[in-house]
């Protein structure tokens, strides 16, 4: 039999009493929704999780089908894909997959007008970017300058997005010209790091882009750089399709 | 033909009440409050973070030119964000200023449910401006957690608001819900096919089914964080780390739902997450897919290690005997 709380004198601060155990009147006696609001609620969860398994499933290599369910067409996108926009869940989820790959690193220098220079570094750099999730947030940069964008090759976005981090070296230590070049970083197999090889060898790294960018060039829109050719060196795709060199 | 057709009724009929059962069976909002709470603290650290770069990855020049990400989001009208739409300092420290706040209220439980739904929107501002460019895992799952926290009663315990209810003299007894249910439902559910696409993305590399994809994550100087190149001399080890990744991953969303494998499902996650984040440097992005993973554990067990605390906080700021939580 349950005590009546209420009766009980109020306990004064100094000398809490153990709390008392709540009570919840059993789950199942308890109101749920309606037959109606059930059912509308059912069909929003069916189209929500549809929506949610389909995000994943129409990345390629995928059907024409889920594709086109999922995604729509580029001058018409779907319904489900506005949906999945809309929401921040028009995800992958392909973590580490297919497989981890190489590491990239940005290295730069700014110069000023009588071409010494003004700033250099490299990102990411655990010395200068802390903490570690400011860090992971620069490796991203680095990461993910080869993502596609839509109707550009990813040669051609991947300068885009190169050029758009020197124009932002230039704008940022008002420099008259920004070096930059993106090195992928082989990782070391298995066998050789028991060799005693150094995971930093030079032989590790392999320069994928370089570019100039110069003060003239930010009076030109950003996406006008893809046109361009570069200044120097330029795009060069992996010759590795492994994560080893 | 009778007998068929009552036999397609009793099934239809059945169907229909475990879906009921699985969906609108009220539940103690536990699990939801704790999710709040440390979701809460994750979201406002990750913004937090932002602080710093704020001009360098949100101004209109920085790392990430509005311009080439109005491109990148072309015919994608639904990706938005309120900093394709703000250029000035003024306006972006603005908005920055307003989501740490709300992030803050969120971890706390004041306003609880407000917070979520402006949360949601907010962390989605900061996550669609950096994507594609700046954003990984923690930035999806951020946003998953705080879509579904806004359809519960995230507040109802280990919150501010519950202070405030029991100073009130409201009612100790929180009341199980059908919202809170459903909320825990679809992180579940979400979980569930994140792990399963994870693991059949893994499929296609060739790594994974060699066995050296662990050594590929671990020997990656620009992710390591833990020097684990000894691993080198233990081949059978990284070897099984990766089988073991995969084959979890691709059965997740199978043994999770059963109370006898469930506890070894969830203890390989405690595994598989707190390695990414001890070893690859990655502690907010394994922290956040077990605060994800807490949607398994049931609200009993929840208040059974939460509780006390609860009760010792309440205790001490309220003036009159109080229950946990």
């Amino acid at each position: 039999m349950r005590k009546n709380r209420s009766k009980q004198p109020a306990n004064p601060v100094s000398q809490p009493a153990p709390p008392v155990r709540e009570t919840s009147p059993p789950a199942e006696n308890l109101r749920r929704p309606g037959l109606v609001a059930r059912g509308l609620i059912s069909a929003l969860l069916l189209w929500h999780l549809f929506a949610v398994f389909m995000a994943p499933l129409s990345l390629p290599p995928t059907s024409q089908l889920v594709s086109e369910l999922a995604q729509g067409g580029p001058a018409a996108p779907s319904l489900m894909q506005g949906y999945l926009d809309a929401l921040y869940i028009n995800h992958g989820y392909h973590f580490f997959a297919p497989e981890p790959g190489p590491g990239h690193l940005i290295h730069y220098d700014v110069l000023d007008d009588r071409r010494q220079k003004i700033a250099t570094g490299k990102f990411p750099d655990l010395k200068e970017y802390w903490p570690r999730l400011r860090y992971h947030r620069y490796f991203m940069l680095a990461e993910q300058a080869e993502l596609p964008f839509p109707n550009r090759e990813a040669a051609e976005a991947q300068k885009l997005v190169l050029d758009g981090y020197a124009r932002h070296l230039l704008r940022r230590h008002d420099g008259s010209e920004t070096r930059l070049r993106r090195d992928r970083h082989y990782i070391l197999s298995p066998k050789d790091s028991l060799n005693g090889d150094d995971p930093n060898d030079r032989g590790l790294f392999e320069t994928m882009f370089q570019t100039v960018q110069r003060a003239s060039d930010l009076t030109q829109p950003e996406s006008a750089s893809a046109t361009r050719q570069p200044a120097y060196g330029g795009v060069h795709l992996p010759t590795s399709p492994r994560s080893y060199r | 033909m009778s007998i068929g057709l009552g036999a397609t009724r009793d099934y239809w009929s059945s169907v229909w009440q475990a879906w009921n059962r699985f969906w609108f069976t009220p539940t103690d909002p536990a699990t939801l409050s704790i999710i709040r709470m440390l979701a809460g603290a994750m979201l406002f650290y990750t913004h937090l973070v932002w602080t710093r770069d704020l001009g360098a990855f949100f101004g209109p020049d920085g790392w990430l030119p509005l311009e080439l990400m109005r491109e990148a989001h072309a015919g994608r009208t639904f990706a938005w964000s309120l900093f394709f739409h703000i250029e000035s300092p003024v306006g972006l420290w603005t908005v920055h200023i307003i989501a740490l706040i709300v992030f803050f209220c969120l971890m706390v439980g004041l306003f609880s449910r407000v917070m979520a739904i402006l949360a949601f929107l907010l962390a989605i501002t900061y996550a669609n401006r950096i994507t594609p460019g700046a954003y990984f895992g923690l930035d999806k799952i951020n946003c998953m957690l705080a879509m579904y926290l806004m359809l519960g009663p995230c507040g109802a315990r280990y919150s501010i608001d519950r202070l405030w209810r029991m100073r009130r003299g409201k009612a100790a007894t929180i009341l199980p819900s059908s919202a809170a249910n459903v909320a825990i439902r679809l992180i579940q559910l979400h979980m569930c096919i994140i792990y399963l696409f994870s693991g059949l993305g893994k499929l296609q590399g060739p790594a994974w089914w060699d066995g050296e994809a662990v050594w590929m994550s671990v020997a990656n100087l620009e992710y390591q964080s833990l020097d684990m190149m000894w691993l080198a001399r233990h081949t059978w080890l990284y070897n099984l780390m990766t089988h073991v990744t995969v084959f979890w991953e691709l059965t997740y969303a199978v043994f999770i739902w059963n109370r006898y494998t469930r506890p070894w499902v969830l203890s390989i996650a405690v595994l598989v997450h707190g390695g990414i984040a001890l070893a690859l440097g990655m502690a907010t992005f394994g922290l956040v897919m077990l605060i994800g993973n807490l949607a398994f554990i049931s609200p009993s067990a929840i208040q059974r290690l939460a509780n006390p605390i609860a009760s010792r906080i309440s205790l001490a700021s309220v003036a009159r005997d109080g229950a946990g939580g």
